[in-house]
């Protein structure tokens, strides 16, 4: 067994003492948590290790990807400890190249495509004229097309890039809502994309970038209102 | 015995109110005890099974000496004493003037039933249509709105819960006593004026309230109104907001500047409530809702009425006031409620589950399921909810709950003859009191309680929905497990009372941050404000035994006030109870029947049953009173014992133990002992609606007359014997308990003789330089010393000893050896014992192997002298429960989680760069101690726990230590070579053994005082006029020492107030011509009231030590013990009266 060494003046998982040095170790994260045993995922490890400035073995470790964020844990714990944040900021501090999983890669082709797939510009716009002409013509939706970039829409709508590239139709739903009550709102030409991944790979650099994103659509068009469907 | 003048005022009538009630009572004090409930008892009422008997014991609180003074039966039934006046329903609203003269304001609210009228028959309640939650049994049953508060109280009588009555009237109809009056006679004289500009409104307001009996007029605009107002009273005012003109909040200004008194209520529309609202700020009485419906406003109307009219307000003088609100319990269905509390019905209180075994909880102590009344097999008890969660506000402990789960996991086992299964779900196992610990160790290992340490995050249901709930949990190594239960019951932690804030404010008493009082300094009792005390839970929950030893020391600080204020000196000598001396006269019974208002009469024939009576030898006369309840009644009965020869009284009415306070009383105007007096009950035999014949009940009747007759004869009529009291105290050890003590005596103007073995007067406290609070000892030290040294009435002798010990309670004799040799014999009437403790000395953990391993004592007195620089310490481990909390010293020791934290915290202060490591078992921080450990854990101190199975390892390698343990949470281990390693070895006692033996008292296995009952009598030994106080007793803080100290004083004081204490008139004696000195009876001797004279060669009664409970009668071989008052030949009379008369 090999024994603790502990660096808690480096940690940088000990922003403050709610993020971990206030918890009591009484289990109520870990009975709550729905995927604790899930390759060995114990949230109270976690926050035990943040609280020791044990911030590599956190980093490297597999719970801070395990976790969902759903917040069960600090919805409980008696000390509010903010586990949420620090489950975050651990994703944060993980070298990118070695984040599980697709998402630092879509968060790398938001930067530079406008959405996590990186469906170019013309590939989008020619999909959304095809949907809404079938709308038009076959659904019983006469006159409806898709309002892009429309200037002073009320709202304004983003798009989980997963829809057009695999599920189109599913961008359907909320179109024949709009249509029905005769809503005014537009979808942005580019950086169109509504998940955030840059939440969840703890990037909070990509993460404003992308949301800063939107506030410029919204500002650009002048609308009032964000529907976030994701 | 001597009144003294100065009276208090108890607010709050549970556990320690009434032991504040009962020392100040008994102490010679005029005592007004207040509960703002319509029962006295608080919570205890609810709670049939204490630890550790598993027993209750309230009644052990009953006074020992001069005990004729007060009830002998059950504390929870009722409480009587010749100097307690006990208001309830009852609330105090206003307290002006200074200490040792306060100006009180009660008001008592009107329970609608004469108390003194009601017999209990229960008619009302059988025909009352509504039904409520009953809070006596936790919401888990429903009773009606006429109920009684607790069903086991004597005498037991109705009350109206108002808020839930619908004023039908079905109950006054019934009452056969007309004990309920709902003042509808009354309501005739009650005026109220309606003023609205709507006739219509104004009409069906009148026409209403005529209807219930009110006298109504009306005004239709303000100016009408001042006008009618300028000219006639009225008792009530129902004023409409929204007028032309002058609109209601104008009428309401200028009302209250006409009769500021006259209360007003508002009548506003759902738009004007706001202005309503802002009315009720000017002076308005409440506000009505329009628009109206008669069935809600007519009960609101009368509930308003009743508030008004009915509510007594009592006004009066005392010298100090005693808060003991006690507390309340979380409501775990506010906040986030993730047990489902209020949802799942099998979710319960830990309160609740006191009810539901108890006999007279919803199944008779049967333990079901609320959901669907199935056995329960499975029960999980949560601990902290409510507390220790800074997500309800509560970064506190509620210091009482871990024992009280383990308590009731073993009433289940009990009950259940070991087939409930059962877990506690804990974080710490708070077992921090003496015994505790052990009594954990067997539930777990002996019992099979399941103790799990983990906090439950949410209740769940199987998916079933057959009321079984599932709790997930992880246990230490992280591991998730899924388990059903069939009752989760959860530990609620405390919350200060309802309506803190409102006493706190009408007695300037400041409360902390969580709403508790808050005490000052080293005192457990004293408030922010002088001559108002605080006992009992009211300053944070604790335990039974804790809340008697605060209550003591606030009714010492109260006596002591009023005792400064010049009070308690001025002593007036109460008429001596001159009774006839009948002794020598044979016995002549006056019998006195009462008619219950005429209500005996259709099923007993009075003439009948009294010319039987005046046939009895004996019986010298025979008297019918109609109404013995009433006042006329009973001073027609002292009117008849005026020059009356009887000297015997039989009184045949209800309820006997009703009457034993009137017969004190009765027997001072008559002049006779009223021990020669009995009451018997024949109005339960001749209560009308009996299916028994006339000559059935007659014959029952006069079986329990006989039977009174043959007690009444064979009573001893000889006065009962008093005793001399030498009025001085012997205080053994000088420290701070003791010291404490001897000055609370002194105080109160005895000779107090202090001994203390060492050179110097402050025992542990001189190594002690503050407090986790902050307070400092030395200071608290001094003070004390510089007191005794200058207190004319203490002598001291330091570097003394006891070298024998002889007497009893009021006549102690003890020799001592004084400093230079010579000797002294002291005469004293109590003795304290408070010969302190000291820190365990160890072996373990490698101590003495290197400098860096300290003791929490060593560390204390470097730190003072400065041989520990903090800003040079990279590492300090501190290990707790060092040879403690396991056989063969298997008690927590307490204060040493708080030394830890103290130390750990001044380290994090000095040099916040320090790492420091607290390895402990659990964090024993009870109370508001709790956020200290809070805030060292924010200071980033790191606390690991471990097993008592697996604990560090330390080794020293070139004169540092070097630690080893096992981090639980991780699994992994830790190696630290720490600059200091601090060992927590706890308190051992320091002279204990030696001294109890020369007194004569007893010492637990780990060599600590041995008190006569830990919970209702924790000062006292089984040996009267023996005390004991401070770590002597048990390990302890210095504030609690003090308080502890002064409750000692509280119960020496009682014996010294006297110079003559009387005994009870039911009393052991022992007939020598028949005794073996076989010795039998003195060692039965609960009390340790025997003991065999060998110089006179018998065996002697100490009559104010034995208590009349006739053990030594029952163990005699010969019959040479027996009890006054229960003599064989009486007993068997009484016997043959009633069998002779059965058929």
């Amino acid at each position: 067994m090999e024994a603790l060494a502990i660096n808690r003046k480096e940690s940088k998982l000990r922003v403050a003492p709610e993020w971990a040095d206030v918890c009591f170790t009484c289990g109520t994260c870990a009975g709550g948590c729905p995927v604790t045993g899930v390759d060995g995922m114990d949230p109270r490890k976690a926050v035990r290790m943040a609280a020791l400035g044990l911030d590599q073995e956190l980093v490297d470790s597999r719970f801070p990807w395990i976790c969902t964020l759903c917040g069960r844990c600090e919805y409980a714990c008696p000390q509010g400890v903010e586990i949420l944040k620090m489950m975050r900021k651990a994703r944060g501090l993980r070298e990118r190249d070695k984040v599980p999983g697709p998402i630092h890669k879509g968060v790398v082709m938001d930067l530079e495509r406008g959405n996590n797939l990186g469906i170019p510009r013309d590939d989008f716009l020619f999909l959304l004229a095809d949907l809404a002409k079938e709308m038009d013509e076959d659904e019983g939706f006469p006159g409806f097309y898709v309002p892009v970039d429309k200037k002073g829409a009320n709202i304004l709508l983003t798009v989980n890039s997963k829809e057009p590239f695999g599920e189109p139709d599913d961008m359907k739903f909320w179109w024949r809502i709009f249509y029905a009550a005769k809503e005014d709102w537009t979808v942005p030409s580019e950086n169109w994309e509504g998940v955030n991944w840059g939440l969840f790979s703890g990037d909070d650099e990509s993460m404003k970038i992308f949301v800063g994103r939107i506030v410029e659509h919204l500002e650009r068009l002048e609308c009032k209102t964000l529907l976030l469907p994701e | 015995m001597k009144k003294k003048i100065g009276s208090t005022l108890v607010v709050g009538s549970g556990i320690s109110g009434i032991r504040s009630a009962l020392d100040m009572a008994e102490q010679g004090y005029q005592v007004t005890l207040i509960d703002k409930e319509p029962h006295l008892g608080g919570v205890l009422t609810q709670l049939d099974y204490q630890f550790p008997t598993d027993h209750c014991g309230m009644c052990k609180m009953l006074p020992l000496v001069e005990r004729d003074s007060s009830s002998q039966y059950c504390l929870r039934k009722g409480l009587f004493h010749e100097n307690i006046d006990i208001m309830l329903s009852t609330e105090l609203v206003a307290m002006e003037g200074e200490p040792g003269k306060f100006q009180v304001t009660l008001r008592q609210k009107s329970s609608i039933v004469d108390q003194e009228r009601c017999i209990g028959c229960g008619e009302c309640a059988r025909v009352c249509p509504v039904e409520a939650p009953d809070p006596f049994n936790g919401g888990l049953t429903d009773r009606k709105a006429i109920y009684l508060p607790v069903p086991h109280n004597i005498p037991n009588a109705y009350v109206v819960d108002l808020d839930a009555c619908t004023h039908c009237g079905e109950c006054e109809k019934i009452c056969p006593t007309h004990a309920i009056d709902f003042g509808k006679e009354e309501r005739k004289k009650f005026r109220i004026l309606v003023v609205d500009d709507e006739l219509i409104v104004r009409d069906s307001l009148k026409e209403w309230l005529l209807d219930e009996g009110f006298d109504v007029d009306m005004a239709e605009s303000g100016t009408e109104a001042l006008e009618k107002m300028s000219k006639e009273h009225f008792h009530l005012k129902l004023l409409d907001i929204k007028m032309p003109g002058m609109d209601g909040v104008e009428v309401l200004k200028r009302a209250k500047e006409i009769r500021p008194d006259l209360p007003v209520v508002m009548m506003t529309a759902y738009a004007t409530v706001e202005t309503a609202v802002e009315a009720m700020k000017i002076g308005a009485h409440d506000y009505l809702m329009k628009p109206f419906d008669p069935d809600n406003l007519i009960p609101l109307i009368v509930n308003l009425y009743h508030d008004i009219q009915s509510a007594g307000v009592k006004e009066m003088e005392v010298g100090s006031v005693i808060l003991a609100g006690g507390f309340d319990s979380y409501d775990p269905s506010t906040g986030k409620d993730t047990y489902g509390y209020g949802l799942f019905p099998n979710v319960v209180t830990s309160l609740q589950f006191e009810r539901m075994v108890s006999g007279t909880g919803p199944n008779q102590g049967k333990i079901l399921r609320p959901s669907d009344g199935k056995e329960v097999k499975k029960i999980a008890w949560f601990q902290c909810v409510g507390s220790r969660d800074q997500q309800a506000d509560a970064d506190f402990c509620s210091s009482a709950c871990c024992m009280f789960a383990i308590k009731e996991a073993l009433l289940a086992k009990e009950k259940s003859e070991g087939q409930i299964d059962t877990t506690i779900f804990y974080m710490d196992m708070r077992t921090f009191g003496k015994d505790f610990q052990r009594y954990r160790d067997r539930a777990e290992k002996e019992s099979g309680v399941h103790f799990e340490r983990s906090r439950v995050h949410s209740v769940e249901t199987t998916g079933k929905d057959d009321g079984t709930l599932r709790v997930a949990y992880a246990d230490t190594t992280g591991t998730k497990h899924e388990e059903d239960f069939d009752l989760v019951v959860l530990a609620a932690g405390q919350r200060p009372p309802t309506g803190a804030e409102e006493v706190a404010e009408t007695c300037g008493v400041v409360l902390n941050p969580w709403g508790f009082c808050q005490v000052e300094g080293f005192s457990l009792s004293r408030t922010s404000s002088e001559g108002v005390l605080v006992g009992g839970s009211f300053s944070g929950l604790r335990d039974i035994s804790e809340s008697v030893i605060q209550a003591s020391s606030a009714s010492l600080e109260a006596s002591r006030l009023i005792h400064s204020k010049g009070g308690g000196l001025a002593e007036e000598v109460s008429p001596e109870t001159g009774f006839r001396d009948v002794s020598r006269e044979m016995p002549q019974v006056l019998a006195v029947l009462c008619k219950c208002g005429g209500t005996l009469s259709e099923s007993a024939d009075f003439d009948e049953i009294s010319s039987w009576l005046e046939a009895q030898g004996s019986v010298t006369g025979v008297h019918a009173i109609d109404s013995l309840c009433t006042h006329e009644g009973w001073d027609e009965l002292k009117e008849t014992l005026q020059g009356n020869s009887a000297n015997r009284i039989l009184i045949a009415s209800c309820m006997p133990y009703v009457y034993a306070r009137k017969l004190r009383e009765l027997g001072r105007s008559a002049e006779l002992n009223p021990e020669l007096m009995e009451v018997v009950d024949i109005r339960t035999l001749a209560f009308p609606g009996r299916d028994t014949e006339k000559e059935a009940v007659h014959q029952e009747v006069r079986a329990v007359l006989s039977m009174g007759i043959g007690k009444l004869k064979g009573m001893d009529p000889l006065p009962v014997a008093t005793s001399r009291i030498v009025q001085k105290a012997l205080v053994v050890g000088g420290g701070i308990a003791g010291m404490t003590a001897g000055l609370a005596i002194a105080d109160h103007g005895f000779e107090v003789t202090l001994v203390e073995k060492a050179a110097e007067l402050g025992g542990n406290a001189r190594t002690l330089h503050r407090t986790i609070e902050g307070h400092s000892p030395q200071e608290l030290l001094e003070e004390s010393i510089s007191k005794v040294e200058k207190h004319p009435l203490i002598r001291t002798h330091t570097g003394a000893k006891i070298i024998y010990s002889q007497g009893h309670v009021g006549n102690f004799s003890t020799s001592i050896e004084k400093e230079d040799g010579q000797g002294e014999t002291l005469d004293h009437g109590v003795t304290v014992l408070a010969t302190g403790g000291i820190e365990a000395k160890t072996e373990s953990y490698s101590y003495g192997e290197s400098e860096a391993i300290l003791t929490q004592h060593d560390l204390e007195e470097k730190l003072a002298e400065g041989g520990v620089e903090p800003a040079n310490l990279k590492t300090v481990a501190m290990i707790q429960c060092v040879d403690s909390r396991e056989e063969p010293r298997n008690y927590c020791s307490r204060i040493c989680c708080q030394s830890a934290l103290k130390n750990a915290l001044f380290f994090k202060k000095q040099n916040p760069e320090t790492d420091i490591y607290i390895f402990y078992r659990d964090m024993m921080s009870y109370g508001f101690m709790e956020t200290y450990y809070s805030e060292a854990r924010k200071a980033g101190v790191i606390f690991v726990p471990y097993d008592v199975g697996q604990k560090p390892e330390v080794s020293v390698e070139d004169g540092r230590p070097r630690l080893s343990a096992l981090d639980p949470i991780l699994g992994r281990e830790w190696l630290l070579e720490p600059d200091l390693l601090v060992l927590s070895t706890g308190v051992v006692p320091d002279a204990g053994r030696e001294v109890a033996e020369q007194f004569g008292v007893e010492v637990n296995q780990d060599g600590f005082y041995q008190e006569a009952e830990s919970k209702w009598r924790p000062v006292d030994f089984i040996k009267e006029g023996v005390f004991m106080c401070g770590l002597a007793h048990s390990p302890r803080s210095i504030a609690e020492s003090v308080a502890m100290a002064e409750a000692a004083a509280q119960r020496a004081l009682r014996i010294l107030n006297s110079d003559r204490l009387a005994s009870g008139s039911v009393v052991a004696e022992v007939r020598h011509s028949l005794c073996a000195l076989c010795e039998r009876c003195v060692a039965f001797c609960p009390y340790e009231a025997r003991h065999h004279d060998e110089d006179e060669e018998m065996i002697v009664v100490n009559e104010l030590m034995c208590q009349g409970c006739g053990s030594c009668a029952a163990v005699c071989p010969n019959s040479a013990s027996v009890l006054r008052g229960y003599r064989d030949q009486q007993v068997f009379e009484v016997i043959d009266a009633a069998l002779e008369n059965v058929v």
